[in-house]
């Protein structure tokens, strides 16, 4: 039956794609004329103009940037043994699209030059960079994912505050960001054939040593394999197909990842049925949803970019998969959480009595001085204390929000042995802005307690999701991440489809996701104090389970554990920490990820150090990242939630490139 | 009281022009949404701050921002504290930052006034909504008069068009290859309107008056391509080499227009402005 069902799979999906192909040929004029527009265009006729020039071209088009991208999926998952890697997951995509950003904005002339150029640069150089921060480590498939996942992150948060101050001048990019596939000639055929096919040529000469990688990493290199080539070839290779893609049209989502995930699953093992396979379904997919998208009504199809959409019904697609895929346990012996066991530094009181001290000067210290009307004003001297009724609710907001994502990302990375775990990455963030968006959009509230409350609908329903989705395989690491990967493609989905609509409206929601202070008051501060003392105790008085669970199912077994019982408690605890936080400052405050990262950095590997140090790191972070935020571009002001990803963004990389 | 009344008489002997209207002293106003400031602005209102000044200066371009006028930083999140050390009396927004009314409302009454709703834009609206703002800053008389020298610029305008000129596809560039066409519900469009021109656009567009297309939708509607700059970096180079655009622009069988930025979501400010640079540019081509 397995045999037989990549085919049907495969048939069914051309016969409807063909359909839908003779249907809008038919409907146009007629088969013959239509075959006749694909080669020669017919002036006097406007049917056969617009055949020639515009549906042709974009059919092919499709055809070659779904081939495109499955093939750099599969490339990427093959050689970093990763079923989650994909063209996105490494940052191509948000390096790009960043170097437009920034050509746009300050060298338009460059944009003037060569848009896909740009755009090529900026994959390139995101792929170098994090080539750079994996080069000590061979490039190991678990750095070179995180390396990839904090580029992502940096170039998002910059990205987003560009797009912030510049919402008029970057409207156009919001529609590349969505991905359209609208042609107009015959240019981005002709740029994307010669290369996409050299680079499938390069990619089989190599497969044979791929293959070996399916072994592992010390059965490969005792047959003579050059690891570091074979990486760097294949890296570079998905870099190239990506870039091309998203150069020409745009940024298109998923398939890259969902592609490869259907033909795994279809059990196909060897590696070249693979990529074939792959790259029929990838060109399939994409181009049934873009033949499906032209055909949508006008108001809808205004809206709907078929790179965001590919993203928004992927998702659900991967979700449904998931409790299907067999995901090998991947030997997690290498992960940088434990490369630091060497070195584990042990809490002194006086070390904490001392962060804590300097967490109490700090806050002073950043409550008093500022920026005001008339330059830098310290309140000690200007005595005019009343502006300290905007300025503490929003630090002490930031500090304990900064301390509940600390402690959800201390948990969840304990959690699942993942140091690229966080709350942001396993789509309780994302779950809260989807319901924000659609109480947003829908109407259904404007006022703040009703965004709360979309927020934590959305908050719930995710985490319905996880435990619905993952508590047959006990709540195991990769199968939750990914069901996070599969929520947070679904919420960039809908992110970029409302961008790119051009609705004014977009901006109001797209300053609440970058996560600032801004519409804390006072009256807020009480219900999150509580909740960060109720739930951060409850972290604590739970942490002998974080110092088993990382030891392995069998160790917690022995020990008496209910392991399943135990990972579901945590991660509750973990999603209603991050709920608390996220609809004060936002969902995306990297703080979750990078506060128990920088804690690793130091050293603190025992579970309860672990989560002190972290929340102080995060606490800390989080009231620098406010303060800073609006100093920096006074009276404009840069949410918090930015500049702590900008801020530890910078320190994880330096941590990275000494691992 | 005494003070202001003296002032008062002072200000209606000197100005015999609409500045003498004001019955009172300048209220110190704090406005966040563009289409507010230009209104507030062509009706005499300086306020005291507005946000984005920079953008607003390029893309709303006139009536100016004067230089007194202090920066509130974005218009998504207005700087809290500069806005409460200004102490305005009064702080106006628009439905889409209603989100911010909470915090707003701390420092000063907000209020809140509404111009683009789905299928309600029209120039009985813009005038509304001007007397709207007026009546809340004291300018009812400011108002008329702004109202009145729209429509007679507009009469005059509408007199100078050409009577053969074509209905108009009023786009703006998103990239090479999208646009925003306005049509109903647009500010073009009702500038269009008012001085006799139609619009070419009859597909349905969203509350702020424009549908988002790709250019392959524009084949085969009947009208003249009317572009309003500012175009994207490289679109013009682009449009100059692509083969589909040129047959778009030669089977409309007229020559595509380039307007000068003009603020596609203002209100009568931007509407007279528009109306005057299209009007110039039907000239200019008509020669």
């Amino acid at each position: 039956m397995m045999r037989t069902l990549p085919f049907t799979l495969m048939a069914l999906l051309s016969v409807l794609v063909a359909l839908l192909i003779g249907a809008h040929l038919n409907s146009v004029g007629g088969l013959n004329h239509a075959f006749a527009s694909l080669f020669q265009t017919n002036w006097q006729s406007s049917r056969s103009v617009e055949l020639s020039l515009t549906w042709w071209p974009r059919l092919f088009t499709t055809l070659l940037c779904g081939a495109a991208l499955a093939v750099a999926g599969v490339l990427l998952q093959q050689v970093l043994r990763n079923p989650i890697a994909s063209p996105s997951t490494l940052g191509i995509a948000s390096g790009a699209s960043f170097s437009l950003m920034l050509a746009t904005l300050y060298a338009p002339w460059l944009m003037a030059f060569s848009q896909s150029l740009v755009a090529l640069t900026g994959g390139l150089i995101t792929m170098g960079l994090v080539f750079l921060l994996s080069w000590r480590r061979a490039l190991s498939p678990t750095v070179v994912v995180i390396a990839g996942l904090v580029l992502n992150l940096y170039f998002s948060a910059f990205s987003t505050v560009l797009l912030m101050l510049n919402q008029e001048k970057l409207s156009g990019l919001m529609i590349w960001g969505a991905g359209s596939l609208v042609q107009t000639g015959w240019g981005n055929v002709t740029y994307l054939w010669p290369r996409i096919l050299a680079a499938v040529l390069v990619a089989l000469l190599f497969l044979k040593p791929l293959s070996l990688l399916e072994l592992t990493e010390s059965g490969a290199k005792s047959l003579g394999v050059s690891l570091t080539k074979l990486r760097f070839v294949c890296l570079g290779l998905a870099v190239l197909l990506t870039s091309w893609v998203v150069a020409s049209v745009g940024v298109i989502g998923f398939i890259g990842l969902a592609a490869p995930a259907i033909t795994r699953l279809m059990g196909i093992r060897r590696l070249l049925p693979k990529v074939i396979v792959s790259m029929i379904l990838g060109a399939l997919l994409l181009t049934l949803t873009d033949l499906l998208i032209q055909r949508l009504p006008d108001t809808v199809a205004m809206v709907v970019q078929t790179g965001a959409a590919t993203a928004a019904l992927g998702a659900p697609l991967m979700l449904w998969l998931l409790p299907k895929l067999a995901i090998r346990h991947q030997a997690q012996a290498e992960t940088v959480l434990t490369r630091h066991n060497q070195q584990i530094h042990h809490l002194s009181k006086s070390a904490i009595v001392w962060t804590g001290g300097a967490l109490l000067v700090g806050f002073c210290l950043f409550a008093s001085l500022s920026i005001q009307n008339h330059g830098w004003q310290w309140l000690v001297f200007n005595g005019d204390w009343s502006l300290l009724e905007w300025r503490i609710p929003r630090l002490v907001a930031a500090l304990l929000a900064g301390i509940m994502l600390a402690v959800a990302g201390t948990i969840i990375q304990r959690l699942s042995g993942n140091p690229m775990a966080s709350p942001e990455v396993i789509g309780i963030s994302s779950g809260i802005a989807i319901g924000l968006i659609i109480t947003l959009y829908s109407g259904l509230a404007s006022g703040l307690v009703g965004l709360y409350i979309g927020g934590l609908v959305g908050a719930l329903m995710v985490m319905g999701l996880i435990v619905l989705l993952n508590h047959k395989s006990g709540f195991q690491p990769e199968r939750v991440l990914l069901t996070g990967v599969a929520i947070t493609a679904l919420m960039n989905a809908v992110q970029s489809l409302i961008l790119a609509g051009g609705d004014p409206r977009s901006y109001a929601f797209l300053a609440w996701l970058s996560g600032s202070t801004y519409y804390v008051k006072s009256q807020t501060l009480l219900p999150l104090a509580i909740a960060t003392l109720l739930l951060v105790s409850i972290g604590f008085f739970l942490s002998k389970w974080l110092d088993v669970l990382p030891l392995g199912q069998a160790t917690a077994r022995s020990l008496g554990m209910n392991v399943s019982r135990s990972r579901l408690l945590l991660l509750l605890l973990a999603a209603c920490l991050t709920v608390a936080a996220t609809l004060v400052v936002g969902p995306l405050s990297f703080v979750g990820l990078m506060a128990p990262h920088l804690a690793r950095l130091f050293g603190f590997s025992r579970a309860r150090d672990h989560l002190i140090a972290s929340s102080l790191v995060g606490g800390l972070l989080m009231l620098l990242s406010d303060w800073l935020g609006r100093q920096l571009l006074y009276p404009q002001e840069v949410p918090a939630g930015m500049v702590a990803s900008i801020l530890g963004g910078l320190y994880l990389m330096w941590g990275l490139r000494r691992l | 009281m005494k003070r202001t009344f003296s002032y008062l008489l002072l200000l209606s002997i000197t100005f015999t022009t609409h500045f003498a209207v004001a019955q009172e002293r300048e209220m110190k106003v704090a406005a966040i949404d563009w289409t507010q400031i230009e209104t507030l602005l062509a009706l005499g209102v300086h306020p005291i701050g507005a946000a984005q000044i920079a953008d607003y200066n390029a893309w709303v371009k006139s009536p100016a921002i004067p230089s007194r006028t202090v920066d509130l930083g974005l218009r998504t999140q207005p700087n809290l504290e500069r806005l409460a050390e200004l102490k305005p009396e009064r702080i106006f927004i628009s439905p889409m930052f209603q989100s911010l009314t909470p915090q707003l409302s701390r420092i000063a009454p907000v209020t809140n006034i509404a111009l683009y709703k789905k299928g309600d834009v029209s120039w009985q609206a813009f005038k509304t909504y001007t007397q709207t703002l007026a009546k809340d800053t004291h300018r009812e008389a400011a108002a008329n008069s702004l109202i009145q020298s729209a429509q007679a610029t507009l009469a005059t305008l509408s007199k100078q068009v050409p009577a053969h000129t074509p209905p108009l596809l009023m786009m703006q560039f998103m990239d090479a290859r999208h646009v925003r066409v306005f049509g109903t519900n647009s500010l073009y469009g009702i500038a269009a309107q008012q001085i006799g021109l139609q619009s070419a656009w009859h597909r349905q567009t969203n509350k702020w008056g424009f549908s988002l297309v790709g250019i392959d939708k524009l084949l085969g509607v009947k009208g003249q391509i009317v572009v309003i700059e500012p175009l994207p970096a490289g679109v013009e180079a682009n449009l100059r080499q692509d083969a589909f655009w040129q047959y778009l622009v030669k089977q409309t069988g007229h020559p595509m227009l380039k307007i000068p930025p003009v603020w596609s979501f203002g209100a009568i400010p931007s509407t007279v402005r528009f109306a005057r640079l299209l009007t110039t540019a039907i000239h200019q081509e008509s020669k």
